[in-house]
């Protein structure tokens, strides 16, 4: 009997609070519905994923809306969501490539090329006397030679480097115009031709300016 | 629309959206935004769900954990989500409960009972479907029901301490 009536108060007690409405004033259901419209003419694919700042129905701040009128839709955004993916799997692919031709690539054919070069055992004081004392890299001997020298050399000069005549290398005619300039270069003559001798290098500026000005005819009219 | 024409919206917000906002509002302290998002999504869907209103329960309690899951001091917004003195009901004419202080005492119980009562009473959702969102049995439910009512019954029976702010 207790519970009976228990029972019935408490049915009561549920019926008088289930009475109570709640607000329905919350909602702006207005906005709501426009939202919604504009989801619907989106297919699926464009609206998901897409959020733009909304401001919130109440005034709160600033809510995510997905796919909102804050949102620039006319983009493509499939090209979007594809852009990322499309560029992860050509780097995927390039990177690839790049590791396969590196392990199948062939070895290096290159023998390494030793140069045994006896280190300079004289004083070096005494060098930059002597080699300011005698300029001309043929008659210096060849202990005073350099890495200097061996980087302008050839390869057929690196070949060679213990029997080469140091003064036809490149690297001693680079010194020699280095230290004297381009008209310590002796010209050779290696023929002649209608008496003129033939000289193995170009002329100089100043050879130039000789030839032009003894020419016949040169000279202000 | 999609899979859902404006009329079913229309019915669907008028039948539920005030009762979910309420159910929203036991977890987070920005209810209408989580609710609008729900029924955003439901637009979204290819088909009608089977159970519409189970659904949108249920993107609601998710979307109203995760926002209160992200903010930083979730324990203070969840406090101050259950203790706002925003009105939860409107002024109704049966002078049986006083609407201000139902929702003191409601907000006075725990989640689990809170969230089962608002869902059962206002909701209209069985206790199945309440267990299917909660993750319980349907026995927890039923006795977190039980629990809900006799505290509120006891509690309404004593002026409530916190009186609301609303003008009347």
């Amino acid at each position: 009997m207790h519970e009976e009536k228990q029972s019935a108060e408490m049915k009561q007690f549920e019926a008088a609070l289930a009475a109570l409405t709640p607000r329905t004033d919350r909602l702006d259901r207005d906005r709501l519905m426009f939202l919604a419209g504009q989801q619907s003419v989106l297919p699926s694919h464009f609206g998901s994923g897409q959020q733009s700042v909304l401001p919130s129905p109440i005034g709160r701040g600033t809510q995510r809306v997905p796919g909102g009128e804050g949102g620039t839709i006319a983009r493509p955004i499939r090209s979007r969501t594809l852009a990322w993916p499309a560029a992860f799997a050509a780097m995927t692919v390039v990177a690839a490539a790049l590791l396969v031709m590196l392990v199948v690539r062939p070895g290096s054919k290159d023998a390494e090329n030793v140069v045994k070069y006896p280190a300079s055992q004289s004083a070096p004081a005494t060098d930059a006397k002597e080699t300011t004392a005698s300029n001309d890299y043929a008659e210096q001997p060849r202990k005073y030679r350099t890495y200097f020298d061996l980087a302008f050399l050839s390869g057929a000069d690196n070949r060679k480097i213990g029997e080469a005549d140091p003064s036809h290398s490149n690297a001693a005619l680079l010194r020699q115009i280095l230290a004297k300039g381009v008209d310590s270069w002796k010209p050779r003559e290696t023929g002649a031709i209608d008496g003129k001798p033939i000289i193995a290098r170009p002329l100089t500026n100043r050879e130039l300016m000789d030839q032009l000005l003894n020419q016949p005819g040169a000279g202000p009219s | 629309m999609a899979g859902i024409g404006p009329e079913i919206l229309t019915r669907l917000l008028d039948e539920h959206g005030a009762a979910l906002v309420l159910y929203a509002q036991q977890w987070c302290d920005a209810p209408e935004d989580v609710v609008q998002e729900a029924f955003l999504a439901l637009v979204r869907q290819p088909a009608l769900p089977e159970n519409v209103v189970g659904w949108l329960y249920r993107v609601v309690r998710n979307g109203a954990i995760n926002s209160s899951r992200t903010s930083r001091r979730r324990v203070w917004r969840e406090t101050a989500a259950a203790n706002t003195s925003e009105p939860w009901f409107k002024n109704s004419l049966d002078d049986r409960l006083d609407a201000d202080e139902a929702a003191c005492a409601l907000r006075q119980l725990p989640i689990e009972e809170r969230e089962t009562i608002v869902a059962r009473l206002w909701g209209g959702l069985s206790f199945e479907e309440i267990a299917q969102l909660s993750g319980s049995s349907t026995s927890t439910v039923h006795r977190w029901y039980q629990a809900g009512l006799n505290s509120l019954r006891e509690r309404l029976g004593v002026v409530c301490m916190k009186k609301s702010n609303r003008p009347k």
